[in-house]
């Protein structure tokens, strides 16, 4: 099994791999851009202002662009009738996802670290420093930015699902509709529960309990509901799961 | 807003938008020979008639 994952992961790889190279090289570009943007405009905060949020913007419109790869990748696959190929071999279906789980948090893990370097890098020339630091910048990406690989597989398998062309728009339409009601539902449910059983998650920015002008709000700050993470992390297993089966099922 | 009153453009707006729910589940109910995208299917209807509903009764 597991020299099967490997050979999935390669192929994930040779698929990936040039579109990764991609944001690698955007992240380099980035780099030389934003030096260039402090030599023309003059080194001083209107400059690390545009920085910050030039790469803020790439960040997420690179994110979503890979993510976006990854979905409609699904249906072309389809279309090319590679997944009998695969479902001809004894692998199941969570491991061939695994892998694309994968490499999918590997390359955006990569491009967005790269690019926190580069903001970090340029803005510290200048004095400026972010008020997170790198622990939070990690803790606060792991919030955000790892959940959103796992509904993304399964949005693609799910569209995928579907005989082409005959309920494809619907099915996308459903489900992205479907994925925020679930959300919101968890949310809803849970809601009066957070804050309750689990203590509560402080987060690891000191730089910004320094400053004086928000001492008084970051006090009043009770940090962020366990709760919620667990929930999260169970939805994204529990997709994970549908999103295997439905691999599976699609051929049959 | 418990005991609101809909008007007749209200009515004919939410109308479509839950008779194309139902034609939308009726489609991916048919589209599919996965019974795990079936099913998913209904639940995620069934969900957004919910939230939907919700909305509008409260």
């Amino acid at each position: 099994m597991m020299n099967a994952f490997r050979t999935l992961l390669w192929l994930e790889l040779r698929k990936f791999g040039v579109f990764g190279l991609g944001l690698l090289l955007v992240v380099a570009g980035w780099f030389f851009m934003a030096r260039q943007t402090f030599e023309w405009n003059g080194y001083k905060l209107e400059s690390a202002a545009m920085v910050f949020a030039v790469t803020a913007f790439v960040a997420v419109g690179g994110s979503i662009a890979y993510l976006a790869a990854l979905i409609m990748d699904f249906g072309r696959e389809y279309r090319a009738g590679r997944w009998s190929l695969l479902l001809g071999s004894p692998q199941p279906g969570w491991l061939y996802l695994a892998a694309r789980t994968l490499m999918g948090v590997g390359v955006l893990t990569l491009f967005n670290g790269g690019l926190w370097l580069v903001q970090t890098f340029w803005l510290g020339q200048v004095g400026v420093s972010l008020p997170i630091g790198l622990g939070a910048g990690i803790w606060l990406y792991l919030l955000g930015g790892l959940a959103l690989v796992v509904p993304a597989l399964f949005l693609g398998l799910w569209v995928a699902a579907y005989i082409p062309g005959k309920a494809t728009l619907i099915a996308l339409i459903i489900g992205v509709i479907g994925l925020g009601q679930v959300l919101e539902w968890s949310a809803r449910l849970w809601g009066s529960q957070f804050y309750r059983w689990l203590p509560a998650w402080k987060l690891p920015a000191p730089g910004v309990e320094q400053n004086p002008a928000v001492r008084m709000e970051w006090e009043n700050f009770p940090g962020l509901p366990s709760e919620a993470f667990v929930i999260l992390s169970v939805l994204t297993a529990l997709f994970f799961f549908v999103a295997s089966r439905l691999w599976q099922e699609v051929e049959a | 807003m418990p005991g609101a009153q809909f008007g007749t453009v209200e009515i004919i707006v939410f109308g479509v938008v839950f008779a194309w729910l139902v034609y939308a589940g009726y489609r991916l109910w048919t589209a599919t020979y996965s019974p795990t995208a079936r099913w998913l299917g209904m639940g995620f209807v069934a969900l957004a008639v919910l939230g939907l509903a919700k909305g509008l009764l409260e």
